[in-house]
């Protein structure tokens, strides 16, 4: 055997422990960057929750980087991902943390997206979902029991008082000779509101191929109103801002003309003119329901379409008068939406009883930056031009409500325009209670209101 | 008076003993950087610690390996966490067990000839007659052993922790039939380039302890062939107590 020098031997051995010191430095992922090519980009997360670097960066599963580097900013904590050459994240990519293994070690993981350009190196991911870390959910919900507790207590210490508990006792028992009275009431307005309904059937009976067509195409714009909604705000609010400039050079024209208008509703509400007399027309009663249940069926072969019916009855101090209200709110969207009504309250200070009506659009805002379920609207409030706006708590289930009607002092008796500020909170699904502060400018005639109301869905 | 007087001359025996290991370190590190640099004598040790222990090493590290993952996995079968064994076999070769085993079984053969060689060479006057030819023995006989040591222990204990790992592999695997690829993949996954680093500066230091005490205590032996056996005795002992004690601060030090 030819002899092997000692140069040879430690050589060999020394290239034998190198050779394996390198595959378990790679192993262990000290050396990746050696054997795989790729780029870096960057995310941002308000908490990482034990995230440690080298963790895996995962594409749909699969292991597709590693967490290079995690420093804090300011505010945030930025991760430097590295992600390995040929996984393709697009500008939308969405990334999130997530939890791995039975050890619950920490993993990023990546939803690529689909919009086009592709990140390139550098880039970052600007969309990341928040993590839903347990300690801070447990904090929030003490938190909030803590306020619950609180709330508790005070409201106890309320009722607390022997006159306190007599109060409410008094009040439920007003309530309910107010439902007595509102019984009455409706009776009263039974014959009143039948015709009014006949009306409204003659006239949708007389239209009713125009009225199918007119719904076919309030469905259709429904529809194009989902697909170029943004587009079309963004120009509304362009137009807004174009028409106050208009109307604050016009301002004397423009008051003029909604005078006229005033006027107009006035004259239908008197039942004058050609309109007024066929809203009038004692002869066209009989079809009532079965028309409204026509157009109900109309409406219904509308995805989204939603058709409410409330009723709410009420009584105010400041004039002593009740008050009834029946409204139908037609809701091609959720977002738009057009409230159609009939009042009956006390006229003017002589106590004469009224038939208004009310005509309003509605635009409802939710989930946008500046309004959490907030709802405007305008239109024609009991006969006069007038504005409203609602915001919305609970799930709908509680309701603030502002209105201003009867800017130009058409009602009798009043110097100063309508408003009104109420609560509904429903305290079953289709049962609400209200109340509120009437008429808050015209002295003689604010007070406040309490009443309550049914409204179904059909 | 006197129990007293005889704990005093052990502190001064200690002491002494303590300052001696010192000095030879420091004239050692000294010869290591002095002019002529003895490759070929370098080359001959490093034969002698690495390639000639390779085969102890080799089977210690096999075994332990095995006996390991054969625990562990008993015990982690218990709460299905079978693919677990891989990491801990990992982190307790390339942290632990790698380096001590290295070095005891290197102190146990390597250390004890050189022991031996140095206090025959000490006794036969050897030694003496390299000073009178005006050859430093320090610089002559454990420069290249103590060189040798710190290269070759920590490139054993890279070699019997990948064996130790595939003995666990071996086990976990062929025997107990638990799927190579999640075993394998287990085995890297939560293994950090630390673990791996921190053995091998441990096996470097442990390499240095066991060629200095066991050249020492050939060093500066005396008393004819029964003093060389006592010398190569008490380098075993000696460098397993001295790898043992430091490991533990040299592990407290490092990854607590």
């Amino acid at each position: 055997m030819r002899y092997i020098s000692a140069e040879l031997k430690v050589g060999i051995f020394a290239l034998i422990a190198l050779g394996i010191l390198a595959f378990m430095a790679f192993k262990v992922g000290e050396l990746d960057w050696l054997a795989k090519k790729g780029y870096t980009v960057y995310a941002h997360f308000n908490y990482v929750g034990g995230l440690t670097v080298g963790a895996d960066v995962r594409v749909a599963g699969m292991v597709a980087g590693r967490v290079d580097d995690i420093t804090l900013k300011t505010d945030k904590v930025r991760l430097r991902l590295f992600i390995h050459e040929g996984v393709r994240i697009y500008s939308d990519a969405v990334v999130s943390l997530k939890i791995a293994g039975m050890l619950g070690e920490r993993i990023v993981e990546i939803s690529p997206g689909s919009k086009l350009p592709l990140l390139q190196d550098g880039d970052t991911i600007v969309y990341s979902l928040k993590v839903a870390d347990i300690d801070m959910m447990l904090r929030d919900i003490s938190e909030l029991s803590i306020e619950i507790s609180r709330l508790a207590a005070s409201v106890g210490a309320i009722i607390e008082p022997e006159e306190t508990r007599k109060a409410i006792k008094a009040s439920i028992h007003n309530l309910e000779e107010l439902t007595y009275n509102m019984n009455i009431a409706v009776v009263y307005n039974d014959k009143k509101l039948r015709v009014l309904l006949g009306h409204m059937t003659e006239l949708i009976e007389a239209n009713k191929e125009m009225f199918g067509a007119a719904m076919a195409n309030i469905e259709e714009f429904s529809l194009y109103l989902k697909r170029e909604g943004p587009i079309l705000l963004e120009s509304t609010h362009k137009a807004v801002e174009e028409i106050r400039a208009v109307v604050e050079e016009n301002r004397v024209a423009l008051k003029r003309s909604i005078e006229a208008v005033d006027e107009i509703t006035d004259k239908i509400g008197r039942g004058e003119g050609t309109l007024g007399r066929l809203w009038y027309d004692e002869a066209i009663y009989e079809s009532a329901h079965e028309a409204i249940e026509d157009m109900t069926r109309i409406i219904e072969t509308i995805e989204e379409f939603e058709v409410f019916t409330t009723f709410r009855g009420g009584y105010l101090t400041g004039t002593s008068g009740r008050e009834g209200h029946l409204y139908l709110t037609l809701k091609p969207t959720p977002k738009f939406y057009y409230i159609l009504g009939v009042v009956s309250g006390p006229g003017g200070l002589d106590g004469d009883r009224e038939i208004e009506f009310s005509a309003q659009f509605a635009r409802r805002f939710k989930d946008s930056d500046k309004f959490r379920d907030s709802v405007l609207r305008a239109g024609i409030t009991e006969n006069t031009f007038g504005i409203g706006a609602d915001q919305f708590f609970l799930d709908d289930r509680l309701k603030f409500s502002a209105d201003v009607w009867d800017l130009f002092r058409n009602e009798r008796g009043t110097r100063e325009p309508h408003v009104r500020l109420g609560i509904d909170y429903f305290i079953f699904e289709n049962i609400f209670i209200s109340g509120g502060v009437d008429d808050i400018f015209n002295e003689e005639r604010r007070g406040t209101y309490v009443g309550g109301g049914v409204k179904f869905r059909h | 008076m006197r129990s007293i007087e005889s704990l005093g001359r052990y502190i001064i025996r200690f002491l002494e003993e303590f300052g001696r290991i010192a000095s030879l370190l420091y004239s050692t590190i000294k010869q290591i950087f002095t002019h002529p640099f003895d490759i070929k004598g370098i080359l001959k040790q490093m034969v002698e610690v690495g390639i000639n222990s390779l085969p102890v090493v080799l089977i210690t590290a096999a075994f332990t390996g095995m006996a390991l993952a054969l625990q562990t996995y008993t015990g982690f079968a218990r709460f299905g966490a079978e693919a677990m064994v891989g990491f801990v076999v990992a982190i307790s070769m390339t942290r632990e067990l790698g380096p001590v085993l290295t070095a005891i079984m290197i102190a146990g053969r390597v250390g004890a000839a050189m022991a031996a060689e140095l206090s025959t060479m000490r006794v036969t006057e050897q030694i003496d007659a390299l000073e009178s030819l005006a050859t430093n023995p320090v610089k002559y006989l454990v420069v290249p052993r103590f060189l040798a040591s710190l290269i070759m222990v920590p490139a054993l204990t890279v070699i019997a922790a990948i064996v130790g790992i595939l003995g666990g592999y071996f086990i976990v695997v062929v025997v107990f039939g638990v799927s190579p690829a999640v075993y394998w993949h287990w085995t890297w996954v939560y293994t950090e380039w630390k673990d791996i680093y921190f053995g091998l500066i441990k096996a470097f230091f442990f390499g240095g302890c066991v060629s200095l005490l066991s050249c020492y205590k050939g060093f500066y032996s005396a008393g004819g062939a029964e003093g060389v056996g006592k010398a190569t005795t008490s380098a075993v002992v000696f460098s397993i107590i001295a790898i043992l004690i430091s490991n533990y601060f040299l592990s407290a030090l490092m990854f607590a």
